[in-house]
Parts: C-alpha cells; structure tokens; sequence
C-alpha cells in the first residue's frame, strides 16, 4: 500500500466540532483514488492534512511505509499537490513561476515549456499570469504540481473552471500519468469525472467515509434491473420499462425487440451521484 | 549551512527580488534615494555629516518594514505563499530569502545616498555591513508585525507605535537624549555606525562592536520572526 489511513480525525484550531471523524483507507501504487463529497464534507482538509499542509490530526497514516507525521522536508520531493485555487506570483509570467518553483527541489524536474505546452498553455508568453483566465491559471498550477516528477500526486477539483476541450486533456494526463505509475488522490465533488478516470472512490459526508469501492461495482450494486425502450406507437414515441427480474415482464420485453417497432434500447443504470445520493442521502452540490 | 542549503536561499533571493522589481518595490527604494541625495547635495551639504546618518536610518532602515510586510501580504492575497508550503523549501529559509532581498536593494539605495553625498571612498565600503543589518532587521520586524494584522492597511496603523520607538535614536543622534538612555534599542547602534562611518577618521573598534551587536540583534529577530510563523502566520495559509 502506498498510503493507509486509520482512524483519522482532525479538528480545525480552535474549531468545536471535528471536521474528519476517523477516517480509514488505503491506496494502491498507480491507483487513481477519488474522494468525493459535497462542499464542506472534510475533502480538501484530508487532502491538506495528507499533504503535511495541516498538521496535528489523530490516528495513524503511513505513507510510503513510513509515519505521515515523521515525514521531513524531503517528502514534497515525492509529491505533487495541485490546490483547488490559483495560488501563483501574478505579476510572473507563467514560466517564471515553473522555473522557480522547479528550483526548490532536489530531485530532478521536468522543463517547465514542455508541461505547458501539454496543457494547451502558450510557450513563452511574456504575460504575467495576472492576465490569464482562472482556467489558464489552474493549468498552470497542475503543471507546476507535476515539475518535480511526484509518486503521489494531489489533484483538488483539477477541472473545476475549465472548458470542454482543457477537461479532456486534463483528464487524458491523470491516465496517463496514472499508467506511468503514479498515485493519484483526486478530491471532486464531479462525479462525472469521478466515475470516468478513477479506479476507486470513497464517498466522505460529515467528515465520515460512508463507503470505498470501484464505480463500477457501486453502480451494479445499487443498479436497478430494469431497460427502457423507445418505441413507434400511434405517431409518436413511447416509452416502457421492463424489469428483468420478473418472468413476465422479461417475455415481454422480447417479444417486443423481437416484433415491435423498437427504436433505442436503455438498461437504467445509476449514475455515481445517484448511488451517492441513495447511500448518502445528500446531493454532491448540497452544502 | 549546506551548498544546497546555500543555493535555495540563493534561489528563493532572486525570486523575492524579482517580485519586489514586478511590484516597483526597488524603484521606491532607489528614487527616494536620489531624491533625498539630490536634497542634501543643494540643501543641507554643509550639515552632510549630522544629516546623512538620520537619512540612512529613516529611509533604507526604516522602509524594510513596509516593503517586507507589504509583500507578504502581496503573497498572501494572491496565496503564492501557500504554494511554498508543499516544496522542500524550510519556513527560516523563506524568511530570511524575504528579509535579505529585501535588505539588498535597501543597501544599494543607502550606498547611493552616502556615496552620492559624502563620496565614494572607504567609508562607503564600511557602511555596507551595518546598512544592511539595519535593513534585515527592520525586515524581520516588518515580519514579526504582518502577522498580527490579516491587512495591510490595519498593520500601516498597528505599526506607527512600534516604529517610533524604533526611530527614538533620531532624539539621541541630535542630542536630545543621551545616547545611553537608548542603548537597549538596536536602531541606536545603527545610527551610531552610520554617524562613524559619516566622520573623515571613522572608529573601526566601535565600528566593529556596532556591527557585532547588530548581528546578534538580527539572531534574535530571525528567532521571533520564526516563532511567528510558526503561531501566527502558517495558520492563515494552511486554511487559505
């Protein structure tokens, strides 16, 4: 295991209530993990708190084998975080700002140029980032997260803010750099890009796990055996569902592929967010 | 300290410099310079040695703390100090990347006014180590007063009363006190090298004690700038 969580609970300084209430996971190496939760659910804290950017949790992680809370400086060599946020030097062009962060490291870096170019950024724009859109900004930032060439890397709501065609890419290079052996902890409240690219998912609410498993299986387990079909009736289309669990409702269902004037054919498998909201009882955009 | 050490502060330097330059920082800093080296020269030449010394400590000596807070509040409004969080780079390396960047372009514009106005000669050379000690120090306390203000505006109010405890050696430097009635405020040795340093036959035994008490005077301030950080300031940008 790359990382393994165990009773993991948090309580913000001063705050009264705890926001983590023991946490417990694993991770695999070169697994995509996807935590998911609606806004305020503890997300971006266990990923903060992962990160060794807020310190003083309870409970156990191992990382790398070793104690999350042991860890000395050298263990932002192994990894990449890419915040939620851009958190650039705005009045620095956007390869000023690879090149010196690339410079805090003491493992060997990627080139900042050939990052940006990956994620449709302009090469040797004399811009200071100020000047480019939030989208173009997060770009930035997830390249930067990538320069030191991390094990585990950190993705909060990598798409959030992009359009259609940076998405894709964005999504393309988390594969990709998932099959090159890189772990990664992705935190979204997007099931849609939850569902697609990771290999498992944990569903946080309230600061507690309510469950983790691979979205497939969530979705066969919580599908309902039932197909739809669009047929031709009367000049117009209808629509009948049919439950394949019962004998009756199955014949029937053949006998209209076999003779009817069919024209799709659904199963009805639930989205991720509908089996987030069935074990949940909350909606991924609900507060 | 390492080579690699040596080399990230080195790094993490020419980044604050580079920021300051983006922001016009320096531009402040060498234009006042010129400015106040213009005055004198047309003004007040006859009274060069009295004058130069309160100069140094009331422009490069004292703007450390502005210009060192105002960047990082620069950082923390655009929390491009949060990203330094998750590299390698130690917290007393930021600091001290900050302070001494901050302290190189104060030098050169203290070097600029004596030099402009009192010649270019030994004594500019000599001003050097304690111009600079003065402006890390101001830095260190620009710092150590940011994190107790969460904006700029409120810490330009909170910090009149702590600096003009740090300008009392003014009164000193133009006989008002005694300069042993302030001999417990570092800003007094400051004003004390630059007023030797200031004379045709500086005193480099004094020279090298003013020196001495000013570094020490930094140790202390780097300690606290870290103890501020530490509970104060890394608190904001973990939650940002």
């Amino acid at each position: 295991m790359l990382l393994e969580a165990a009773e993991l609970s948090y309580t913000y300084p001063g705050g009264a209530e705890p926001v983590l209430r023991g946490l417990d996971f694993r991770i695999r190496e070169g697994e995509i993990f996807g935590f998911l939760g609606p806004n305020g659910s503890g997300k971006t804290t266990t990923q903060k708190l992962l990160a060794r950017i807020l310190l003083g949790y309870s409970g156990s992680v191992r990382v790398f084998g070793e104690d999350l809370s042991r860890q000395g400086a050298g263990y932002y060599n192994r990894i990449g975080v890419c915040f939620e946020f851009p958190n650039l030097y705005e009045k620095l062009t956007a390869e000023e700002n690879l090149e010196f962060y690339r410079g805090f490291f003491d493992v060997p870096t990627d080139p900042a140029a050939r990052m940006l170019e990956r994620l449709g950024l302009p090469v040797g724009d004399k811009r200071p980032v100020g000047q480019y859109s939030k989208g173009m900004k997060m770009r930035v930032v997830l390249t930067r997260s990538l320069l030191n060439r991390p094990r585990l890397w950190f993705l909060d709501e990598p798409t959030a803010g992009q359009d259609p065609q940076h998405s894709v890419l964005i999504r393309e290079l988390i594969r990709e750099r998932a099959r090159a052996g890189t772990t990664v902890f992705l935190t979204t409240h997007d099931m849609t890009v939850a569902d697609e690219i990771c290999d498992r998912v944990a569903f946080i609410v309230g600061g507690r796990l309510a469950l983790v498993d691979e979205p497939r299986r969530l979705k066969l387990a919580h599908a309902r055996r039932v197909v739809r079909v669009e047929l031709r009736a009367g000049g117009g289309v209808e629509r009948r569902d049919f439950a394949l669990d019962r004998e009756d409702e199955k014949r029937a269902f053949l006998e209209l592929v076999r003779d009817g004037p069919v024209e799709t054919i659904h199963t009805q498998e639930p989205s991720l967010e509908d089996v987030f909201l069935e074990v949940t009882g909350r909606r991924l955009g609900a507060p | 300290m390492s080579a690699g050490e040596a080399a990230r502060l080195a790094h993490a330097v020419r980044l604050v410099l580079l920021v300051q330059a983006r922001s016009r920082f320096p531009h402040v800093y060498l234009g006042v310079a010129l400015a106040m080296t213009v005055a004198v020269r047309l003004l007040a030449r006859q009274h060069a040695e009295l004058v130069v010394p309160a100069l140094l400590l009331g422009e490069p000596g004292t703007l450390g703390v502005f210009l060192v807070a105002g960047q990082r509040f620069l950082e923390r409004n655009e929390r491009s100090a949060t990203a330094l969080l998750v590299t390698p780079l130690p917290s007393g390396t930021s600091i001290a990347a900050l302070v001494i960047g901050t302290a190189l372009v104060g030098t050169a514009a203290g070097a600029v006014l004596q030099g402009g106005v009192l010649g270019v000669d030994a004594r500019l050379a000599l001003l050097l180590p304690p111009l600079f000690l003065t402006v890390t120090l101001s830095g260190l306390l620009g710092y150590v007063l940011s994190g107790y203000f969460s904006e700029f505006t409120r810490f330009i109010l909170g910090a009149v009363p702590p600096l003009f405890v740090y300008s009392l050696p003014f009164a000193s430097h133009f006989g008002l006190v005694p300069p042993l009635a302030l001999v417990w405020l570092p800003t007094q040795w400051s004003i004390a090298a630059f007023a030797n340093l200031a004379r045709p036959e500086p005193d480099l035994a004094a020279w090298s004690a003013e020196c001495a008490a000013l570094a020490a005077a930094n140790a202390a301030g780097f300690q606290w700038a870290q103890h501020v950080f530490r509970t104060r300031i890394r608190g904001r940008l973990e939650v940002a």
